[in-house]
């Protein structure tokens, strides 16, 4: 509900903002909005989720990526139920949704295992270093504001050297381009597919490097 | 497929780093690695002291052996139980297992107070490392031991402290296995829970191979024990009869 309410309010407001029509802004900042709020949200609460399950380490064998798959399985519910926004923005607006919509399912595939990649390494950073989460938390805002989430990269004039240097802006595109109906160059694909390869092999390093480690740092 | 249930502890050492909160931080690297090119900081307060919490643990448990681990606090109990199951990796020396295990320490972590008494008992499963199925299997002889009947139906957090003893007891003795650890006995409830919860505990302690008890009670330590060891700042310093090692104790 809330999450329903600030896209259709900051769709409505920042929409006339840019001076767009409503129509092609709501729904663009609706689905930026949900896709944002699952890659932040579980960027902040997976780089906490070995500190948080702390007793549980220290009391259980549990493989320690079991928590960190909780809090992205427990965000990807939230995701789901924030979908209904999109859904009721479309049943208003009723934009074109062809075959290739269903690349969001395959741009989704791609940020799911980058975000658990990445809160596989930022989880075992933050058990390490208790002033990382404050410090993730700080960039992750920095990050909404240099992605693509309120305003479209057609509306900047130095827009690709921006989305150029900001990985996130590529993960946010592959899962909301296709849903809108905008196309995704190949390009960003192929950086998309790079960076959760990366993420992943980053994250499969640090759980076997220090998995043995982490019930001593809790 | 019948191996017979053992445990090997080879010159086990475990340390444990005390983390100040400059070691936690991040920052206090980064300024230190950047100052390094500086004059040389006496205590930066980043070196870790680790205390040895286990030093050159060896011994051997074969099937039917039941060990009372004493010691004063901080002897090593726990991280002792704790390597035994698995969550400490031993800094150095090397455990052979062989048998299913079955930790009975902490069993109240893990319960998420809004949810339900079957919701629970899914979620303290799985913490278990009980598959659906297995807990789905064992839930209706969890609620009926357990006797807390609808209130399984009602958030946990309206239990009373008496209440939710029972259920955590209820389920951390559904299972049995070959190799109980416990920090502590369990037990549970009131007079008559107590007692229906001992022969439980009975039961699974006189059908698995071998027990680890740390416990302080003498009498419970004669009763339920063959074995007793006894450590001292994290050395195993005597091993025997438990009679002969609470006598050397005292």
């Amino acid at each position: 509900m809330a999450t329903g309410a600030i896209a259709i309010s900051i769709g409505l407001v920042y929409g006339q903002f840019f001076g767009q029509s409503v129509e092609s802004y709501l729904p663009y900042f609706t689905a930026s909005y949900i896709t944002w709020i699952f890659i932040s949200s579980t960027i902040g609460e997976g780089s906490t989720s070995l500190i948080m399950a702390g007793h549980l380490i220290k009391s259980a064998h549990l493989p320690i990526v079991f928590h960190v798959l909780r809090t992205v399985q427990r965000n990807l519910i939230v995701l789901v139920h924030n979908t209904l926004v999109l859904l009721m923005v479309w049943l208003y607006f009723r934009w074109e949704i062809g075959p290739q919509a269903l690349l969001t399912v395959l741009g989704f595939i791609l940020l799911y295992f980058f975000l658990v990649g990445a809160s596989m390494v930022l989880a075992i950073i933050c058990v390490r270093y208790r002033d990382m989460p404050s410090f993730i938390q700080m960039f992750t805002q920095f990050l909404f504001f240099v992605s693509p989430v309120i305003w479209q990269p057609e509306h900047l004039r130095f827009a690709s050297s921006v989305l150029a240097l900001n990985p996130m802006s590529y993960m946010l595109i592959v899962v909301r381009d296709p849903i809108l109906g905008r196309a995704v160059e190949l390009e960003t694909w192929l950086v998309a597919a790079t960076l959760t390869l990366i993420t992943v092999l980053a994250g499969a390093a640090f759980y076997i490097r220090f998995r043995d480690r982490v019930a001593y740092w809790v | 497929m019948n191996v017979v249930t053992r445990i090997q502890a080879d010159n086990i050492t475990v340390d444990i780093p005390t983390l100040s909160a400059r070691a936690r931080s991040f920052r206090s690297l980064a300024v230190a690695k950047a100052r390094s090119i500086g004059g040389r900081i006496v205590d930066d307060g980043l070196h870790v002291p680790v205390i040895r919490a286990l030093d050159g643990v060896s011994f051997e448990l074969k099937e039917g052996d039941r060990v009372g681990l004493i010691g004063s606090n901080g002897a090593g109990k726990t991280t002792l139980i704790r390597v035994l199951a698995d969550v400490y990796t031993p800094t150095a020396g090397q455990l052979t297992r062989h048998g299913t295990l079955v930790p009975m320490f902490d069993i109240g972590l893990g319960f998420d107070t809004e949810a339900t008494g079957y919701e629970n008992i899914l979620l303290r499963g799985m913490i278990m490392g009980l598959s659906q199925r297995e807990i789905a299997a064992r839930t209706d002889g969890i609620a009926s031991f357990s006797e807390l009947g609808d209130y399984l139906n009602l958030p946990i957090r309206i239990y009373s402290a008496g209440m939710l003893l029972r259920l955590m007891f209820s389920i951390a003795t559904c299972v049995s296995g070959d190799i109980i650890l416990m920090d502590e006995w369990i037990s549970a409830g009131d007079a008559a829970f107590r007692e229906k919860a001992q022969h439980r505990m009975l039961d699974i302690v006189g059908s698995a191979g071998i027990m680890v008890l740390a416990a302080h009670d003498t009498e419970l330590l004669i009763q339920h024990c063959t074995l007793g060891m006894r450590l001292e700042k994290g050395c195993l310093v005597d091993f025997g009869p438990i009679g002969d090692v609470l006598e050397r104790a005292r």
